[in-house]
């Protein structure tokens, strides 16, 4: 048995079809994950002259939801902002760089995927309902939490397998109705000490296989084979120290400032949440949620700058508006080194809602902020949000 | 056991190391993963020859 954590592994792929499991293939290194079924369920007290209160428990609605936390390198953070906002059009070619610009629209769904030692599971029509970008020993990490519409991972035999020439399994309806959602063809099967590859997804309950000799008794326990993961050339996680902030009346004079040392405004902790407030859709005909809709995005920037003059404290007196551009630039793209991997995040409209200057005994004294991003009415819009990275559009 | 690296990328694998796009490696234990395919080696088996061959037997059995 494997009880280590460090074997585990996170792969991610975007759904065509959302709810539809596709068979991850990008593995990406995990930090923590602490993805939960959450099957809301509640104690059975119906009187029926017992001496013990309870003697069952009753499902109730379901969700699958929790906390991702990765580094942000690159690559692997336009999955984390393709599940919470939309991809527009990438550009730019292999040598140089792809440009992915993120709008304000609904993001693809991702089959995502764990393994946990004793089993795999894998969450289906998985959508981030609020990304956390932060730095942690200077790295930026991204928390994301998520929410699913189905999980697969242990299921139980229905029907009971007889030896030579089996070619379905019957799944069990215990968990639920549709036992089969998260399951895609290609996956592998481990009953008992036995394997079974899906050749297709029959229906709600059966899958067929590769014929197989398999012989078990019903309610035996199945589980999804977990992958061996690959990896690509990892590149390194966007880093403080790389980045620019620049702070403006608008979003030109914000852009301009973060554009060199100079003008750029050094902070010593930075952190954006960035909240699609979404709904999930209730049951209908199942017990999962059927889909997540996103309502108004929202955002929020903390940040901390040592105090070089009052004038943010006059921002935050007067509600007044400023434009905030970060720019982290990471590893080199062109062999020329004239392209590198960056990220920028565009605020047009911020307004202070804390700005505290604490005194501390032989503590420097700061402007510790928590800043609102708004909707800016002059620009029509609020944010901006590009990726340059080693990745084409097509793998997001 | 041989499996190709099926992608358009090298790809790392514990135990292993770097699988180049498009190259095969050999290995003891199963790769449970779609960035690579399990390459069969073509045998009178899976290929349907030996059916041939035990026809031809067959009817020259019939001569």
């Amino acid at each position: 048995m494997n009880y280590f954590s460090d074997q585990g592994y996170l792969a991610v792929i975007p759904e065509g079809t959302p709810g539809t499991a596709v068979i991850p293939t990008n593995f990406v290194p995990l930090i923590s994950e602490s993805i939960k079924t959450i099957q809301n369920l509640s104690t059975d007290k119906r009187m029926k002259g017992r001496t013990w209160g309870a003697n069952d428990l009753l499902k109730g609605a379901r969700t699958q939801e929790g906390e991702i936390a990765v580094e942000a390198d690159p690559d692997n953070l336009g999955h984390f902002l393709n599940m919470l906002i939309k991809l527009g059009s990438t550009t730019g070619d292999a040598t140089d760089g792809y440009t992915h610009p993120f709008l304000q629209g609904d993001p693809d769904s991702y089959t995502v995927e764990f393994n946990r030692g004793a089993y795999a599971i894998r969450v289906v029509g998985v959508q981030a309902s609020e990304l956390r970008l932060e730095f942690q020993d200077n790295r930026m990490v991204v928390k994301s939490q998520i929410q699913g519409l189905g999980q697969f991972s242990v299921a139980t035999l229905g029907v009971a397998l007889t030896g030579a020439g089996m070619t379905s399994i019957v799944l069990d309806d215990k968990y639920d109705r549709e036992p089969t959602k998260g399951l895609a063809v290609g996956d592998k099967l481990v009953i008992g000490t036995d394997e079974a590859t899906i050749t297709a997804i029959t229906d709600d309950v059966t899958v067929a296989i590769t014929s197989a000799s398999l012989t078990y008794s019903t309610g035996e326990e199945i589980h999804l084979k977990a992958q061996t993961p690959s990896y690509t050339g990892l590149r390194k996680a966007f880093n403080l120290g790389n980045m620019l902030i620049g702070l403006g009346a608008d979003e030109a004079s914000a852009t301009s400032n973060a554009g060199a040392i100079a003008t750029a405004t050094p902070v010593h902790d930075f952190a954006i949440v960035l909240n699609r407030n979404i709904l999930t859709i209730p049951r209908s005909g199942r017990l999962d949620p059927v889909a997540i809709k996103r309502q108004m995005l929202e955002g929020q920037i903390e940040m901390k700058q040592l105090l070089e003059n009052a004038d943010q404290r006059q921002k935050f007196l007067d509600i007044g508006k400023q434009a905030l551009t970060l720019i982290v630039k990471g590893e080199h793209i062109n062999p020329d080194f004239s392209t590198f991997e960056q990220m920028t995040f565009k605020f047009h409209n911020v307004k202070l809602m804390e700005n505290s200057n604490n005194l501390e005994i032989g503590q420097y004294i700061v402007d510790d902020q928590k800043l609102e991003v708004l909707y800016d009415e002059t620009d029509g819009l609020a944010i901006a949000i590009s990726l340059v990275n080693k990745t084409a559009g097509g793998d997001y | 056991m041989n499996y190709k690296n099926i992608t358009k990328k090298d790809l790392y694998l514990n135990e292993i190391g770097l699988v180049k796009a498009g190259e095969t490696v050999k290995t003891k234990d199963e790769i449970n993963n779609p960035n690579f395919e399990l390459i069969v080696a073509k045998t009178p088996e899976n290929t349907g020859e030996n059916k041939e061959v035990e026809t031809l037997k067959a009817n020259d059995n019939n001569k």
